[in-house]
Parts: C-alpha cells; sequence; structure tokens
C-alpha cells in the first residue's frame, strides 16, 4: 500500500488491521489498478441538478435501520425526498458518534447547506432524493453487483446531472 | 465510498468525493475526490459551524467544476481544535 502520510503512518493498513480484529478477520481492503473514469460535467454546475449520497447512515426514522452488527456490513441503502428535516432522520452507523452527530446532522449530511447552495446560484437545483449507505461492506460483491447498479438507475430517474459523495 | 463512486463513474455518472483516508483512495482509486482532514463524524466541520460546513460543500462543487482528470485535490480543511482525528486514524482510545 502507498503511504502518504507526513507522519509516516499508513492509516489504511491501520484501519484495515483494525476491522479485521473488531468484526472481520477476513477483510481487505478492494484494490484497483486504475483510476474509474472522469465523467466531466455536461452543463455549466449553476445549471445542474445534485445529487447527494452519503454513507453516514442516514435513514427515514419509519425505515428499517442498517445491520451494524454483522461481520459482513451492510451493502444496502435507503432514500429520503432532499426536502426531508433532520427531525425525521436517524443515522445508524458502527464507525462514529452518531448521537453528537445528532445535534446538528449538517455535519455528515449537509442538507441545508445544499439548499443554500440552490437559493445563492452557485448550483442549478437539487435531485429529489438523498441516497444513504452505512459505509462499512466487507463482502463487496453484493454492493458492486447488485446496490451499486441499482443506485445508478435510481441517480438517472433523478435526473441527476452531478452526484456529490461524502463518507463519514 | 470509493466503491460506490467508482459504480457510478463507470454508469457514466459524475461524480466528486470527500476522502478522509488518501490512503484508502489510493487502493481503491475513484475518480474525483477532494481530501477534507477532518474527523469521522464531522466530515464537513464542527456542530454548528455552519461557515466551515458550507466552505467544504463550496469546494466540492468548485473541485467537480474544474478537475478534469482524475485523482484527489489537496484542501486546506485540517482539524486543529483538538486531537479526535489523531487519535481516530491511529485507534486511540480516550
Amino acid at each position: 500500500m502507498q503511504s502518504i502520510d507526513i507522519h509516516g503512518a499508513n492509516f489504511a493498513e491501520i484501519e484495515q488491521a483494525t476491522i479485521r480484529e473488531r468484526i472481520n478477520p477476513e477483510f481487505t481492503w478492494r484494490a484497483f489498478d486504475d483510476y474509474s473514469p472522469v465523467n466531466q460535467l455536461e452543463i455549466p454546475v449553476n445549471r445542474a441538478r445534485v445529487a447527494f449520497v452519503t454513507t453516514c447512515g442516514a435513514h427515514l426514522t419509519e425505515d428499517q435501520p442498517f445491520d451494524i452488527k454483522g461481520a459482513e456490513g451492510d451493502p444496502s441503502f435507503r432514500s429520503f425526498p432532499v426536502s426531508t428535516s433532520f427531525e425525521d432522520l436517524e443515522l445508524t452507523h458502527r464507525g462514529y458518534n452518531t448521537r453528537r452527530a445528532k445535534s446538528d446532522m449538517n455535519v455528515v449530511l449537509p442538507l441545508d447547506h445544499l439548499h443554500a447552495a440552490v437559493r445563492n446560484g452557485r448550483i442549478g437545483s437539487l435531485a429529489s432524493n438523498v441516497y444513504s449507505f452505512m459505509g462499512f461492506v466487507a463482502d463487496t460483491e453484493p454492493l458492486l453487483q447488485e446496490t451499486v447498479p441499482q443506485l445508478a438507475g435510481r441517480l438517472r430517474q433523478d435526473a441527476a446531472d452531478l452526484v456529490l459523495l461524502a463518507p463519514t | 465510498m470509493g466503491l460506490i463512486q467508482r459504480g457510478l463513474d463507470d454508469a457514466g455518472l459524475s461524480t466528486l468525493s470527500i476522502t478522509q483516508i488518501p490512503e484508502i483512495s489510493a487502493i481503491v482509486k475513484p475518480s474525483r475526490s477532494l481530501f477534507v482532514g477532518h474527523p469521522f463524524g464531522l466530515t464537513f466541520g464542527d456542530l454548528y459551524d455552519s461557515g466551515t460546513q458550507a466552505a467544504v460543500l463550496r469546494a466540492m462543487i468548485d473541485a467537480a467544476e474544474v478537475m478534469d482528470a482524475p485523482g484527489m485535490r489537496a484542501s486546506s480543511f485540517v482539524w486543529s481544535k483538538d486531537d479526535e482525528r489523531y487519535r481516530q486514524l491511529r485507534k486511540i482510545k480516550g
């Protein structure tokens, strides 16, 4: 693994070792030789419809929570309208302090700032739905073969010109 | 996150992500990412720090607008409030 941390530590290796120790002894980062393709935005960003995808584990309070106990993780996603109020959302995640984030969900899910970016003309509009994952997926085949193609289809239905993705 | 982004890239969608651990992005190699050196769970900034939260989002939009080649874009977003990110990355409890 390439080490680019200025202090000499390789945090990918540390993270992998921690996951193996605490959750799944078989866990290994899925590596690729080449970058995935860059698809340039085809219209000016101030006219673009922007979609947001997060791994913060957000879901509607009435939705089934993510599986945060299994060693294989959870490859599924939840969706909710971009107009949803924070009070109608729950955060289910094993990798960060969700209780703290619930007091200001903009720290992981910047809905207020996305709406502001539309109001101030920086982006054209927001796609109608937000898509949310829990983030930890040890068995990546279901994610790559089933879930992500489903997500791509949903984003096309939403007419997203640009997809912004944020981890937690 | 990188695997999800790769799948969307392969499907022809235009994407831009935040990365908090560049070493993982160097392994997974999603198309375009912006490095943000904030702790896990505070990706866009501290609680109620709407200025930083909005600035991180603006930086994502700016990066999506100008990056025409794959790779990671540096940013000025670092965490100086306390040692939370330092401890998180090194798995130091307490």
